[in-house]
């Protein structure tokens, strides 16, 4: 592989762990997520 | 707000726990399990075999890499049936945005690898790396999944506008992949598997994600099992493109991967129980059979004829082997003849020329008498027309010694600048006689010593020399000269007179060729040269021949291993 494609390679790899991270944390550690009840606050059952 | 979640969907919806992940009573269908174990299994198994059959080329790291992505989301897409827990169900459903598009990446990554048989350019690598660019951005935010859709019990996410962007993404390179495969190589002897793969890798991207995508609008996540029923035929079809792509044969691969098929789609009826899909194998199954037979028809009949003519051409080949054969046999035999028919020719003729040769002599000599001057000047022609034929007779002679492997020499350490010498004074005469002008040039101080015939090798100078002078015209120049050059030891003959054309050079080693010179009616052979060379050779020398081109002169060399 040459430098150039290399250097990209990493550069995603990187910013996709990053971005990986920040995703976990958002979702398995702040549970930060938008939960859509139902109006009655119960959901209903088929 | 989680907390409440989690209780009431275990308690109203009756949410079970996943506490492996992947296996729980959440998964409403065995269909789910198959449709995602078996293909990752085979797609990991079959991702190892390509990689370590050969770790170097490119085109099998880059599918082994993709199979481990569908892995992956294999893995994922099962987890998320499986469990019960929303905060991984929007964590691992959040991460499917980054795998996806790398399959489809990486699968037409595969493509221009085997259609243009080379990486892909940086300008394309960087296009690519561009378009992930807004999916790593913007995967941890609300754009990805705007929410956990609670208004059910069915676990879902709310798909954000980034996954309509990897959608169009992924139809994008569904479409760069069709032209890559269809137009992207001018090696028509490729058509056929550029395009077995450019079909086999939109299959495999339209079965993995057209189920996806038709549930995510519809919102009946039953279709996409599906879609992903292909999976493991597709898988197989790439990886054996891939592996065999070198040595490829579109017919035999085509029956192989029925057969494989086939065998598949038999072997999952044992762990299906639902009625409605077994018939739906049972039908792809028998359209497969009908598909595999009719192959397998054509190859055997093909097959068969290719075998006949085999024979027929075998048995040709053996009658031809046996004409050419007695044909050897006789041109051995013939060549024998012609050598033993030279060597019995040329002693026969060599004594009564000797004799000729020797009275002639002798009258010129005065022995019977002295001649008359009318007398004498034919007597002069007689004795050197003799001598003549007798040179021609001893090069038929040595002609037929070296052919027959009876040529003798005597290797002595012998220094060749006494002999050179005495040639350049003999060759004085007939030099002078067409107003020639003869140089020597010649370092004394120069050790030119070699292991050699002296007879043998004076007699190759001789030779060169006498040529020389034949195909020099009057007044024209010769320069013989003798050197030592690094570890050979070179006698060289450069005249000005009738050259050598390429075309003639290759030649003039042969027996009985006269060059351009044979026109000029000076007598010889013809065998000159050839038993110069031979000897030389013999001598572990060679003669070499340098000449512009007719009419500038040329240079007869003979090179020789030096002694130190």
């Amino acid at each position: 592989m040459d430098k150039k494609s290399r250097i990209l390679l990493i550069t995603i790899i990187i910013a996709t762990l990053f971005s990986i991270g920040v995703l976990y944390r958002k979702t398995m550690i702040l549970h930060d997520f938008n939960i859509t009840e139902h109006d009655s606050g119960v959901p209903e059952v088929e | 707000m989680l907390e409440t979640v989690q209780t009431i969907g275990k308690e109203i919806c009756q949410w079970y726990d996943a506490p492996y992940f992947l296996f729980s009573g959440n998964v409403f269908s065995n269909l789910i399990y198959y449709s995602h174990i078996f293909p990752a299994i085979a797609a990991l198994l079959i991702g190892c075999l390509i990689y370590f059959s050969n770790r170097k080329a490119l085109i099998n790291k880059v599918l082994f890499f993709t199979m481990i992505a569908f892995v992956l989301w294999a893995l994922i897409d099962l987890m998320l049936w499986a469990t019960e827990r929303v905060d991984l169900i929007m964590f691992a459903w959040s991460s499917l945005a980054y795998i996806e598009p790398l399959i489809y990446i990486g699968v037409l990554y595969v493509v221009h690898i085997f259609v243009k048989k080379s990486d892909m350019s940086f300008k394309g690598k960087f296009l690519l790396a561009l378009g992930l660019i807004p999916i790593i951005v913007l995967a941890p935010t609300a754009y990805n999944l705007t929410g956990f859709d609670f208004t059910n019990c069915d676990r879902e996410a709310f798909e954000g506008p980034l996954w309509n962007y990897i959608y169009i993404l992924e139809c994008i390179i569904v479409i760069i992949i069709a032209i890559i495969g269809l137009h992207g190589s001018q090696d028509k002897d490729r058509v056929s598997q550029n395009r077995l793969i450019t079909i086999g890798s939109i299959l495999f991207l339209v079965s993995l994600s057209l189920g996806n995508i038709v549930g995510s609008f519809s919102e009946n996540w039953s279709i996409a099992q599906y879609g992903l029923f292909g999976m493991p035929v597709f898988i197989v079809f790439l990886s054996y493109l891939v592996i065999r792509y070198q040595r490829f044969n579109t017919k035999v691969f085509a029956t192989q991967i029925l057969s494989g098929s086939l065998a598949i789609l038999v072997l999952s009826l044992l762990l299906i129980q639902d009625i409605q899909l077994i018939r739906l194998i049972v039908v792809f199954t028998f359209a497969l059979t009908i598909a595999f037979g009719y192959l397998l028809n054509i190859s055997v009949i093909k097959e068969h004829k290719q075998k006949t003519e085999i024979e027929d051409l075998a048995k040709n080949l053996e009658q031809s082997n046996e004409n050419l054969e007695h044909a050897n046999d006789k041109l051995k035999s013939v060549d024998k003849l012609k050598t033993e028919f030279l060597s019995l020719a040329s002693h026969q003729l060599r004594s009564p020329l000797t004799a000729i040769k020797g009275y002639s002599s002798m009258l010129i000599e005065g022995s019977f008498g002295k001649l008359n001057e009318k007398i004498s000047e034919p007597v002069k022609r007689i004795y050197t027309s003799a001598q003549g034929l007798v040179s021609i007779v001893e090069d038929l002679l040595n002609v037929s010694k070296i052919e027959q492997g009876g040529m003798k020499y005597e290797f002595q350490d012998i220094d060749l600048t006494p002999i050179v010498k005495n040639l350049f004074n003999e060759m004085q005469i007939p030099a002078q006689s067409k107003n020639i002008v003869f140089t020597l040039d010649m370092n004394e101080q120069d050790k030119c010593i070699v292991s050699a015939d002296s007879t043998k090798i004076k007699q190759v100078f001789l030779n060169l020399t006498d040529n020389s002078i034949k195909y020099t015209p009057e007044k024209g120049t010769i320069t013989v000269s003798l050197k030592r050059v690094d570890g050979t030891v070179e006698f060289a003959v450069k005249d000005n007179g009738v050259g050598i054309s390429p075309e003639t050079r290759a030649k003039l080693f042969e027996k009985f060729s006269r060059g351009e010179g044979g026109k000029l009616n000076t007598g010889g052979s013809g065998l000159g040269l050839y038993l110069a060379r031979q000897i030389a050779i013999a001598h572990k020398g060679d003669v070499v021949i340098e000449s512009e081109g007719l009419g500038k002169g040329s240079i007869f060399k003979v090179v020789l291993p030096a002694i130190n």
